[in-house]
């Protein structure tokens, strides 16, 4: 999916200015590649917040720049709440691009009614197809996963044009039998026992704490 | 039983100031939802043992729980009713120094509402404000 995004042209860089950018509603971007200048842009946060919404990954640039660009990287405060920056590089919608996509699993895997948990190991491959027909997440089908059982990156359902580039044998998700809460507990030390100390004058171990 | 380091190189640490927001471990990496620390402090390790049976006993073998905080620091003190002076206490507790952001624990294998549910009584044993996270996706 593609958005449109009005994006504005600034002139002043840097931390001071950057930062009244953001106070004042905005988001600094970054508009970079295919040979050409860098343009620094100016995107209102609320349209960052839409992009979000979507997952889009190619947006359309209009106002003082008409291009297409891909968004290769979102740069977020500590908290996670706000994106502070974003990096746009430009691309042709019938280009091969490289992209990370998110998995979406389909189905109940009759697994999980056997007493298994249904865990994810990966949530992202790596895909190469055209900027135009990126696709907004890759489909699992779990129908078929049993206990002890798990699913590759070669059964992902890929659309038309849309290559692999994660190692196919990567496994992606599994069900796997609860452990027993023991098992959790024995990972403790029993309550009033000091850890053993390391001793100055070169202990057992103490290569392999410092390593 | 609460966690604690197996070995240490000092049995005691200085105290030490909690400075800034987290800058690694603020991002939820192993499960779909996570509940992040708002506020600075230190989290004892019987305190994290107490959230984790609270978490554990909700969800009670349908999803899994991560613990992304571990309590390296003891924290020592001195006796009640004992003259100043004489040194350093005894260690006391082990702790997890804990800044804004970082992720405490993490869960997956269950519903946003499961989850939700399940960290707000986790949230209540907490020393910290927190607040639910979900997995950021490409």
């Amino acid at each position: 999916m593609t958005d449109v995004i009005q994006a504005t042209k600034r002139d002043s860089t840097g931390t001071a200015a950057t930062i009244r950018l953001r106070r004042a509603g905005n988001v600094p971007a970054v508009l970079y590649g295919h040979g050409e200048a860098n343009e620094h842009l100016s995107i209102s946060a609320d349209q960052i917040r839409g992009l979000l919404r979507h997952h889009s990954k190619t947006i359309k640039l209009t106002g003082d720049v008409n291009e297409t660009a891909l968004v290769s990287d979102m740069q977020w405060d500590a908290l996670g709440i706000e994106v502070l920056h974003l990096d746009l590089i430009r691309v042709n919608l019938k280009e091969k691009v490289e992209v990370t996509v998110t998995i979406e699993t389909h189905g109940e895997a009759p697994g999980t009614r056997e007493g298994g948990i249904f865990l994810e190991n990966i949530r992202e491959v790596d895909v190469r197809c055209s900027a135009g027909a990126i696709p907004d997440s890759l489909v699992l089908d779990i129908n078929e996963l049993h206990l002890d059982e798990h699913a590759t990156a070669a059964d992902l359902q890929l659309p038309e044009g849309v290559e692999l580039i994660t190692d196919p044998e990567s496994v992606i998700a599994h069900i796997e039998a609860p452990r027993a809460e023991v098992a959790a507990e024995e990972e403790g030390v029993a309550d009033g026992a000091e850890p053993e100390v390391i001793s100055k004058g070169g202990g057992e171990g103490e290569e392999d704490e410092e390593a | 039983m609460a966690l604690m380091p197996k070995r240490v190189k000092h049995r005691k640490s200085q105290r030490g100031r909690i400075k800034g927001n987290a800058t690694r471990g603020n991002t939820v990496v192993f499960g779909d939802y996570g509940i992040q620390s708002l506020d600075a402090g230190w989290v004892k390790a019987t305190t994290i043992e107490a959230g984790r049976i609270a978490a554990q006993q909700y969800v009670r073998g349908e999803g899994k729980l991560y613990i992304r905080i571990f309590p390296d620091k003891s924290v020592t003190s001195t006796p009640l009713e004992t003259r100043m002076g004489k040194g350093k206490g005894e260690p006391d507790f082990w702790a997890a120094v804990v800044k804004p952001g970082t992720i405490l624990y993490e869960l997956s294998g269950v519903t946003e509402q499961q989850a939700k549910v399940c960290f707000a009584r986790l949230a209540s044993k907490l020393p910290v404000k927190v607040r639910f996270v979900t997995r950021r996706s490409a």
